[in-house]
């Protein structure tokens, strides 16, 4: 069998997904750009203090990640780079990097793996919980920058009291999004048992629909976090966020008590309705790729990690994911970029 | 702030209308009607001119909410008032939250089942009425916070920093699409009372609702409504509020009607007397007392007038 070897494929950002899929084609021996926006590779993961469900320090694969990208010589690694334009030539596409300092390149490749990741949907549109009015309102990737300065000991001053609202976005259909985000029910879990862990003076409390635990370990999980941790789950959509006494008053229903309740705390946490980044659609335009109504990716039909002719997709732009599913889907694009160019070769000779 | 669902009152009024039809409130008109009273002489003082028409009826609200009808028997009413007014071509503008929801959402059901409208259109043409749909149905309201500028330069009787507390009305906040503001964290108000030289007050319990809807007139008063308002007012009370104001008619007899029975029962005085923004811009633009009709109220006004120099006498009065 011959291959030929000239085929490049471009991997538009480098988090989880997009590092996996790019370590992937290179190790297959094909040249690879890696283009990520921001300064460094590992996306959404990098601002994560741990991992669910085993409890593991994202740092530790990131940082193994990293030092394979970087021993694999077929990887050219882009940071602080966007796309800024890209035509269709035959079976290639032509590229126009825009790199720090207003440099550009331009790069022909023969494929394309979008990876572009997703973002929280801005909590403010829920005026009643005082995301943006009142400061110790966070969202849940805020909140992880908490947990690792109060890890850290970088910060000292800590919550008594800490309210998590889920559903926050999704599941609205007056908001948007009546899709459910998949992955606030486990990280949620995660967030509360880590702030009974680090701070076990503070109280945590979960507010809840119903809770969603599919995957492996992950009932597992989230009955620990209760049942060890001592989370206090209570069913019910929170209603309001009130200032009291220099707290945060939350006010809701115990659904399965069937009464009003009132929490004073000293921090809400909000886990937003994931989102696609708006770039991602740009993105799909220029490519010639699919987007859903709300702007994730689309597969098309039969085959679950393409979005067009020579596109491919893998991680949270499709769909929220989490992070060993986003390892999954980087590989997997890889393997369809790895297959085609293999082919091509074959066809060549 | 929710900003994807708030409309900017640029957007909502491109240009100011030289002639409104301001739309008749029941209760307003029963209970407190200053409130009319006033929208007439600040829109006068603003330069707009009022249409109203004696053919108005109720806007069906009541109907709905007493279950007393069944929803396609209001539809021809609210058919044959808005018809009242697209006769006149005009745009409606109401100033109780009530007529406000109800208007719109029926006029909204006309609009998306042209069906429904139909079976409006064939009562109402009984009576010579035909309903297209095309009057738009804002809250007086929204055209303050739109001519807040013009109102801020036409002020005569700053209000010296009273405490003023504002309540806007679920009705308001409840509408879903096109309101001023965000539903879950309103400021408009403020903004208005800002300009009037109030102070506004964020008491806790600002966003809670009046108790007028949820049984004030009928019954559990006393299991129901009256804690709910104690603990609205105790907030208020504990904020230094001084006056409150509403937007809906409905609400101002909620919260006013209601205090001294709070009183009563909870051996607690509150004393915050309960008007409507247009009367308070009235009563900041100077316009005469005996036209700002505040013996309506329950909780008189006394301490406030006095506060800010205003009494009997006075060239107010005249």
């Amino acid at each position: 069998m011959t291959t030929d070897l000239n085929k490049r494929a471009l991997v538009v950002g480098a988090g989880l997904a997009g590092m996996e899929g790019a370590l992937k084609i290179g190790s297959a021996g094909y040249e690879v750009y890696l283009v990520e926006k921001e300064d460094t590779m590992g996306g959404v993961t990098n601002k994560l203090y741990c991992s669910f469900p085993r409890w593991e320090n994202p740092r530790q694969l990131l940082d193994d990640r990293i030092t394979q990208i970087n021993n694999t010589e077929e990887i050219r690694v882009m940071t602080g780079t966007v796309i800024k334009s890209a035509r269709r030539d035959g079976d290639r596409f032509v590229v126009d990097l825009q790199k720090a300092g207003n440099q550009t390149e331009q790069v022909a490749v023969d494929a394309v793996v979008l990876a572009t990741g997703f973002e929280l949907m801005d909590a403010s549109v829920y005026g009643e919980y005082g995301y943006g009015i009142y400061p110790n309102v966070l969202n849940s990737l805020e909140f992880e920058a908490r947990l690792k300065e109060w890890s850290s000991g970088s910060r000292v001053d800590t919550p008594k009291s800490v309210a998590f609202f889920k559903c926050v976005g999704s599941r609205d259909r007056s908001k948007g999004y009546p899709y459910c985000s998949k992955i606030c029910c486990m990280y949620t879990a995660k967030q509360a048992g880590l702030t009974r862990e680090l701070l076990p003076e503070t109280k945590a409390y979960v507010f809840y629909m119903d809770y969603r635990a599919a995957g492996k370990e992950y009932e597992e999980f989230v009955r620990s976090v209760i049942e060890t941790k001592h989370v206090r789950y209570v069913r019910g959509r929170p209603a309001k966020v009130l200032p009291e006494n220099g707290r945060l008053l939350v006010r809701a229903e115990d659904t399965l008590m069937g009464v009003p309740i009132e929490v004073e705390v000293d921090m809400v946490v909000l886990a937003s309705a994931a989102v696609p980044r708006k770039e991602t659609k740009a993105l799909a335009e220029m490519f010639g790729a699919k987007t859903d109504q709300y702007g994730f990716l689309e597969n098309e039909s039969f085959n679950p990690c393409q979005t067009g002719d020579r596109v491919f997709f893998a991680g949270a732009c499709g769909f929220a994911i989490e992070t060993a599913g986003a390892q999954t889907q980087g590989a997997a694009a890889a393997a369809e970029v790895v297959a085609l160019f293999n082919r091509a070769g074959q066809e060549a000779c | 702030m929710n900003k994807e669902r708030v409309v900017a009152p640029e957007k909502l009024f491109p240009e100011v209308p030289e002639s409104i039809f301001l739309f008749r409130s029941c209760t307003g008109s029963m209970e407190y009607p200053g409130t009319e009273n006033a929208i007439k002489e600040v829109m006068k003082i603003l330069g707009i001119n009022i249409v109203m028409d004696p053919d108005q009826t109720c806007c069906s609200g009541y109907l709905l909410t007493c279950s007393a009808y069944k929803p396609e028997l209001s539809l021809a009413v609210t058919a044959r008032n808005l018809a009242i007014v697209e006769k006149k071509n005009l745009d409606t503008y109401m100033f109780c939250n009530g007529c406000y929801g109800y208007n719109r959402e029926l006029a909204h059901i006309m609009h998306e089942h042209p069906d429904y409208k139909q079976m409006a259109n064939d009562v109402i043409a009984k009576q010579g009425y035909h309903y297209e749909g095309k009057t738009e149905i804002h809250h007086v309201q929204e055209l303050w916070y739109r001519l807040k500028d013009q109102i801020a330069a036409k002020v005569v009787q700053p209000l010296n920093g009273l405490r003023v507390a504002v309540h806007y009305g679920c009705h308001y906040l409840a509408q879903q699409y096109n309101i001023l503001d965000d539903g879950g964290y309103p400021t408009f108000h403020e903004e208005i009372i800002g300009v009037l030289g109030g102070t506004t007050v964020f008491y806790k319990e600002r966003q809670m609702c009046c108790g007028y809807s949820v049984g004030r007139g009928f019954t559990h008063k006393e299991t129901t409504v009256q804690p709910h308002l104690y603990k609205k007012f105790k907030s208020a009370k504990e904020a230094g509020v001084e006056l409150m104001t509403t937007c809906c008619p409905g609400c101002n007899v909620g919260l006013d009607r209601e205090q001294p029975n709070l009183t009563e029962r909870y051996e607690e005085e509150f004393n915050i007397p309960v008007i409507d923004i247009s009367q308070l811009i009235g009563l900041a633009f100077g316009v005469p007392l005996a036209k700002l009709g505040f013996e309506a109220n329950t909780v008189k006004l006394d301490r406030v007038l006095e506060k800010l120099g205003i009494g009997k006498g006075d060239s107010h009065d005249h």
